[in-house]
């Protein structure tokens, strides 16, 4: 079986980081406009790493984390998490709702809410930019361990492939009182197609 | 753009270089994995564990410090097989995947398989045997045998499985129930008896295997430890 992430070359990990910088620049500007205050990214980061190590990224495999998450499909399948430390999602709910006392189920839908517009600007430029489709299925919430969430959300890419490509970017508010990060997580038949699109695989 | 809106900063070198990703960051959860329970802040377990243990254990008496246990990490698509009962296995943050623990209590030799996946496409598993539960289960007793564990004596113990998200059955998200079930086949047709097992339900999971004793520890966020 042909390894399509495992093979990528560092020319092709940098266009699909440039991917990223696009999506995730479209992406911080709509949850500065949603919270109406600035909102600093990082520069995005791509990298290919083994199966067992994803789990470990940000922070810790039992880090207690609120991630939304978003299946990608059309022409370029994938996967779209958006995630926060706890405290930071609560303090993501205070701006939208007011002060809550727990993640209530409205404070639920309210981050669905959020990682729906996130990825959907992100998918609006990624299309924009390479002229593929793609479209999310509707947003679903877990609040657990990181490990957990992203294990789960991984279990696609490893029927193909013992590697996964992860585009990553972090948002934070001036004041950091906000922290959340955006990974994309494009399927190996997705990078082909991504590739092709920009004139990069024939 | 993100330069379109008065309140993305354009610089964002602003940000600075965050310490939240990359290599480095792995390193530093390697060493928080150390926060294993057993260790340290659990002195009844720690006796119990050591009782009978292997002379290379100093026995911490007097303030005197005592070799610190080695913990194996088996991650995603990976299984490990040892007869050290000073080293501990631990699979961290399961969520749909399981963790399938296997012991020989006479021979004190445990096994750990961290698998992902119900059924391999080839029925061999390529390079990665351990990420598929019917190539995993196979694999695992057969690195048993070598270690010194006898088949017929074997047990399993499993842990993980929970759907993390809420979604229909049919959902690829939905795979805990199917690797839980895909597991119990293959241990049904090896005739190796579950013992017991922590699985299934919504809650993500980190799991811990004590060769010394066979003795398995779940923990979950918001729960109180347990002991299974």
């Amino acid at each position: 079986m042909d390894d399509i992430i495992g093979s990528l070359s560092s020319r092709e990990i940098d266009i699909l980081r440039e991917v990223g910088n696009v999506g995730a620049g479209h992406a911080a500007t709509a949850l500065s406009r949603l919270l109406n205050r600035r909102i600093l990214m990082t520069v995005p980061r791509a990298f290919v790493i083994p199966l067992r190590e994803a789990p470990d990224l940000v922070g810790g495999a039992e880090t207690l984390v609120v991630g939304i998450y978003l299946s990608v499909t059309g022409d370029a399948p994938g996967h779209m998490l958006f995630f926060a430390p706890l405290e930071s999602a609560m303090a993501l709910v205070e701006v939208l709702m007011g002060p809550q006392e727990d993640i209530t189920e409205m404070a639920r839908s309210a981050l669905e809410e959020v990682g729906n517009i996130l990825t959907s600007s992100y998918l609006t430029a990624l299309s924009d930019f390479t002229g593929l489709l793609v479209v999310p299925t509707p947003p679903l919430i877990a609040v657990d361990m990181l490990g957990a969430i992203l294990s789960t959300v991984l279990v696609e890419v490893g029927k193909a492939s013992d590697y996964v490509l992860v585009v990553e970017t972090e948002f934070q508010d001036a004041g950091r009182a906000l922290s959340g990060y955006m990974v994309f997580i494009p399927e190996g038949i997705a990078l082909t197609t991504i590739l092709r699109s920009l004139g990069e695989r024939q | 753009m993100a330069g379109s809106s008065p309140f993305v900063n354009d610089d964002r070198s602003a940000l600075g270089p965050l310490p939240l990703f990359g290599p480095g960051l792995w390193r530093r959860e390697a060493q928080r994995a150390l926060s294993f329970p057993g260790h340290a802040g659990n002195a009844s377990f720690q006796g119990e564990s050591l009782s009978g243990g292997s002379a290379k254990l100093a026995e911490e008496e007097g303030g005197r410090r005592r070799e610190s246990p080695e913990v194996i990490r088996v991650g995603m698509a990976e299984g490990h097989v040892t007869g050290d009962p000073s080293s501990i296995l631990a699979a961290l943050g399961l969520g749909s995947c399981v963790a399938v623990m296997l012991y020989d209590p006479a021979r004190r030799i445990a096994g750990m398989a961290h698998i992902m996946l119900p059924t391999s496409p080839d029925g061999v598993g390529g390079p990665t045997p351990y990420k598929f539960a019917d190539t995993a289960i196979p694999r695992l007793v057969e690195e048993m045998v070598k270690a010194g564990a006898k088949p017929s004596r074997l047990v399993a113990k499993l842990a993980g499985g929970a759907s993390m998200f809420q979604t229909a059955a049919e959902s690829p998200l939905n795979i805990g129930q199917r690797n839980i079930q895909a597991v119990q086949e293959q241990l049904k047709r090896l005739n190796i008896r579950v013992v017991a097992s922590r699985t299934g339900g919504n809650v993500g999971r980190s799991v811990f295997f004590y060769p010394a004793t066979g003795m398995a520890r779940v923990r979950s966020i918001g729960q109180e430890e347990q002991e299974f």
